[in-house]
């Protein structure tokens, strides 16, 4: 039992981290992007009109990509003036039904995410804008990405339930 | 709403469309709704989610289709690449002849969309004519010959018409509408295209100096069902939703000629330099800027050709 | 009131602890399944929402200000305006307010500009005896700025949803923006002379100050770029987000000569962290208002307000009530996703200018950013100093009122936010 949780972690840990990679590269793919789009229309006069598509469709990706490691760290906000006064036990309820409600969340948008991508690919859906984008491309990170933090989620409350982590002491409030 | 009558509402009727409350095709929808209840003498209860507040407008497809709502009112633009025979009403000077959009309702030509939409899971029961008057806008200088467009920044419409706006050697940019009228003011881009109606609600008058009124495309609203829904209801409850539509599809054609006319008045009266597109250059414009979006319409689906020939025949 | 047991509700799964995106969707998900016994199409809402070219501003001013973090601008800045202004009569706050509106006018966000400033001065300010609840609330306050002088997430956001120009409500908060600042900056001068208590710092020498403007000058060079650009029609918002991350890579790596590679990567990923925590509470939020319209809210609000006949006026000042109340127990995001879709309808009927009203409503957020017990602001100085709430909540209350002073100036005087966006056409 041990060893498939620590393999479990290691697994989450390698996919988060690499989707988070990811990501950043991504990020800076948006920036390069837009800002080709103003180069080549203000000093060109050549205007571009397929990069705020793509750029919207790539932040979605990038935001898939992000949440799973964003919970690793504890930094998803979370309103925990009650909690803190209170003892480490409720801290523990809390983190698992924290963690059980991410699970619940994510399994709904998994389903509902297949729904939609499922029913676009069907429909030969494509996107209103000049890229013609077929949408069950875009809208497939959305299934993916909450499977990701769904194992996440998993990952942690096994790990607190089995007492291999503790309970954090605050929730992220960065920005 | 609720209708004063003593008859209990068998069937719910929401209908989801991303217009304002002050759009006349908005206005022309509450009509067509309390015509249904009437009709089918208080027993469906038509619920209008106007303003995009239930769905945005890509989402309106799938909640139909899926049931999420009954019924949807969607832009011709909105199927642009799902359905490309859609294009065929923003084709440059193609369908905005006023009698071949009286014929198009009924006509073999809607038909054939109609048969494309019901592949796509919806019913199509009403197109709403929208506007057929265009208008290119500018400062500085206005757009009247077509050597006026070289090097112009305008904000384009699709791929499709956009190859037109090319051929007359301007330069189309992509701008989210709610942006537009910024990028107009701070001449990020030259030159607006849309209809005249969203000119002068869009206030584009405050920011550009001159106006080319021209029949350049058509655009429609149309309102689908959800099929199931549709052939579950009984055959008097279906007669009055297609006799309410049929309806509302003859009267979008006075409410739009008229808020076109009006519109074109009060962006005069706002001090608007307009010009209105001769004969002469209808034909010249016709000539330049149709012919590549012809093209590249054909070439878009193995129905285009025959469509076109549909059109032709209205 | 089908609407305030909602968000009572809401505001009990909230308070739990646990993660606000969870919390949300959660009672999003129940609420449906309780009005329409399924949730189909939540995806789709999700995906709609995030979707939105608009929003990449909100990742790429994220960007921009990581990166000027990474070259360690920060220190750079607050030490000149230390060096500016620390003989004053409450120096050391007006050189706090400066920094915070410097940085404000970087980042989109006001944690982080109560973070990322709040680390450089906190320490400052107690060591030149400022009491510990004075500091805390210019900090707390000042911090706030970040969403009112532009660039500004929660206005990207608000533009998005209402279909309003960002350009305009960018530019629209620049004086309101100012004028808080200054008023900050009184009130830290004004406290000063009248309590007599805070040592002040000897007047820095011209050989302190001029290499202190030199080190700031290029960190001082971005917000003119990004709000001149989009002022003189170079770029739109969204554009003038990445031409700023661009700006910022550029500075820092060449003129300070600060950026690695490796640290161009951790701002990337930083900024990625932040967007994805932010994006997920909006992706809960869409949720949310999802529900709120199915349950057919904003008509009932419209309908009010048509039957009762009420004015502009009146209606602003019932909504801000509102967003001030809501603004006690919810963040910014929640609270633009969850009431400007009711509001909306309302403004259109009553011819309410949605770059006012814009502006408005980002200054209650500043507020809520603030207002006890649920203020991210709050919570932030409390990471810094680890103290306890009760001097942060003391320190900000004067703060409170000011903010409410400068709500109540654009409210009577629309001009203060409306002016600037008018001069845009200038170029004609
Ligand atoms: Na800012
Ligand atoms: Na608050």
């Amino acid at each position: 039992m041990k060893s498939i949780l620590v393999l479990l972690e290691r697994v989450v840990g390698v996919l988060s981290a690499l989707a988070t990679a990811l990501a950043a590269l991504l990020m800076l793919a948006i920036t390069g992007i837009v800002g080709y789009g103003v180069a080549m229309r203000y000093l060109f006069n050549q205007p571009q009109v397929w990069s705020d598509e793509l750029a919207s469709y790539l932040i979605v990706l990038v935001v898939m990509l992000a949440i799973a490691e964003v919970l690793r760290r504890g930094e998803h906000i979370s309103i925990d003036l009650l909690v803190e006064r209170l003892g480490a036990r409720v801290r523990y309820w809390v983190d698992v039904a924290g963690m059980v409600s991410v699970i619940v969340v994510a399994g709904v948008l998994i389903v509902s995410g297949w729904d939609m991508t499922a029913f676009s690919a069907d429909m030969g859906i494509r996107s209103t804008g000049y890229l013609a984008m077929p949408m069950w491309l875009p809208q497939a990170t959305l299934p993916l990405g909450f499977a990701l933090l769904g194992l996440a989620a998993l990952n942690r409350l096994l790990r607190l339930l089995t007492g291999l982590e503790a309970p954090r002491e605050t929730g992220g409030h960065k920005s | 709403g609720p209708l004063a009558s003593p008859v209990q509402a068998q069937e719910k009727m929401r209908v989801s469309h991303q217009l304002p409350p002050a759009h006349h095709i908005a206005k022309l929808v509450e009509n067509w709704a309390a015509d249904i209840e009437k009709r089918s003498g208080g027993k469906i209860d038509v619920e209008v989610l106007g303003s995009a507040q239930a769905f945005k407008p890509d989402q309106n497809h799938p909640a139909v289709a899926r049931g999420q709502v009954e019924a949807a009112m969607a832009v011709n633009f909105q199927w642009g690449n799902t359905i490309p025979e859609m294009n065929v009403v923003t084709i440059p000077y193609f369908m905005t002849d006023l009698e071949r959009i009286k014929k198009f309702p009924g006509s073999e030509a809607a038909k054939l969309l109609e048969g494309k939409l019901m592949e796509k899971g919806v019913r199509n029961v009403a197109w709403l004519y929208t506007t057929r008057q265009s208008i290119f806008t500018s400062s500085g200088k206005p757009l009247v010959k077509l050597d006026d467009f070289k090097g112009v920044k305008i904000r384009g419409l699709n791929k499709l018409v956009d190859a037109g706006l090319v051929a007359a050697g301007a330069a189309p940019a992509s701008m989210p509408g709610s942006e537009v009228y910024q990028a107009l003011q701070t001449k990020v881009i030259d030159a607006g295209l849309t209809d005249v109606s969203a000119a002068y609600s869009r206030k584009y008058f405050e920011v550009q100096e001159f106006g080319t009124v021209a029949p350049f495309f058509t655009v429609y609203f149309h309102i689908y069902v959800n099929p199931k829904w549709f052939d579950g209801l009984s055959p008097d409850l279906q007669k009055a939703v297609l006799e309410a539509s049929a309806q509302a599809e003859q009267d979008s054609i006075g409410v739009t000629e008229k808020t076109a006319e009006d519109s074109i008045a009060a962006l005069k009266e706002k001090g608007m330099k307009l010009h209105i597109q001769s004969a002469e250059e209808v034909k010249t414009f016709t000539a330049t800027m149709q012919p590549p979006v012809m093209e590249a319409f054909k070439a878009s689906s193995p129905d285009a050709g025959k469509l076109i020939d549909l059109v032709n025949k209205l | 009131m089908t609407l305030a047991w909602i968000l009572i509700g809401l505001l009990a799964v909230l308070l739990t602890g646990i993660p606000l995106f969870a919390g949300m969707s959660l009672a999003s998900i129940g609420l449906l399944l309780a009005v329409e016994g399924r949730v189909a199409g939540l995806a789709d809402e999700v995906f709609a929402k995030l979707s939105n070219y608009l929003l990449v501003a909100i990742p790429l001013f994220a960007f921009m200000a990581h990166v000027m973090i990474k070259a360690r601008v920060v220190d750079d800045l607050y030490a000149l305006a230390h060096t500016l202004v620390r003989h004053w009569p409450g120096g050391l706050g007006v050189a706090t307010v400066m920094a915070c509106t410097i940085f404000a006018a970087i980042s989109g966000s006001s944690v982080a500009t109560a973070l990322t400033i709040g680390t450089a001065a906190i320490p400052q300010m107690l060591r030149y005896g400022y009491k510990p609840h004075a500091a805390y609330g210019v900090l707390a306050a000042g911090g706030t700025l970040g969403i009112l002088i532009p660039p500004s997430g929660p206005m990207v956001l608000y533009g998005v949803v209402s279909d309003t120009s960002i350009g305009a409500l960018f530019v629209a908060g620049i004086i309101p923006g100012a004028l808080m600042a200054l008023l900050f900056s009184l009130y830290c001068v004004l406290h000063s002379l009248l309590t007599r208590q805070t040592e002040r710092p000897p007047r820095a020498s011209w050989s302190e100050v001029w290499p202190s403007l030199k080190r700031g000058f290029w960190a001082l060079l971005l917000p003119p770029i990004v709000l001149g650009g989009m002022y003189a029609g170079v770029f739109t918002a969204t554009e003038a987000a990445a031409v700023g991350a661009i700006a910022a890579i550029l500075i820092a790596r060449f003129a300070y000569g600060r950026l690695s590679l490796a640290d161009l990567y951790d701002a990337a990923r930083d900024s990625v962290g932040t967007t994805g925590m932010l994006f997920m509470i909006l992706a809960a939020a869409a949720m949310f208002g999802h529900v709120i319209s199915v349950l057919g809210l904003p008509r009932q609000l419209v309908e009010i307000t048509t039957a009762l006949g009420i004015g502009p006026i009146t209606f602003m000042l019932a909504v801000m009530a509102l967003i001030f109340l809501l603004g006690m127990f919810l963040e910014t995001i929640s609270i633009i996703l969850i009431t400007t879709p009711i509001v909306l309808p309302v403004m259109l009927l009553l011819e309410i200018n949605p770059v006012w009203y814009g502006v408005l409503l980002t200054i209650n957020l500043e507020l809520a950013l603030i207002t006890p017990p649920v203020g991210m602001n709050l919570f932030v100085i409390k990471g810094i100093t680890g103290g306890a709430m009760g001097p942060i909540v003391r320190g900000v209350l004067p703060y409170v009122a000011i903010m409410l002073a400068t709500l109540f100036l654009v409210l009577f005087f629309p001009e203060l936010a409306l002016w600037l966006p008018s001069t845009m056409a200038l170029g004609r």
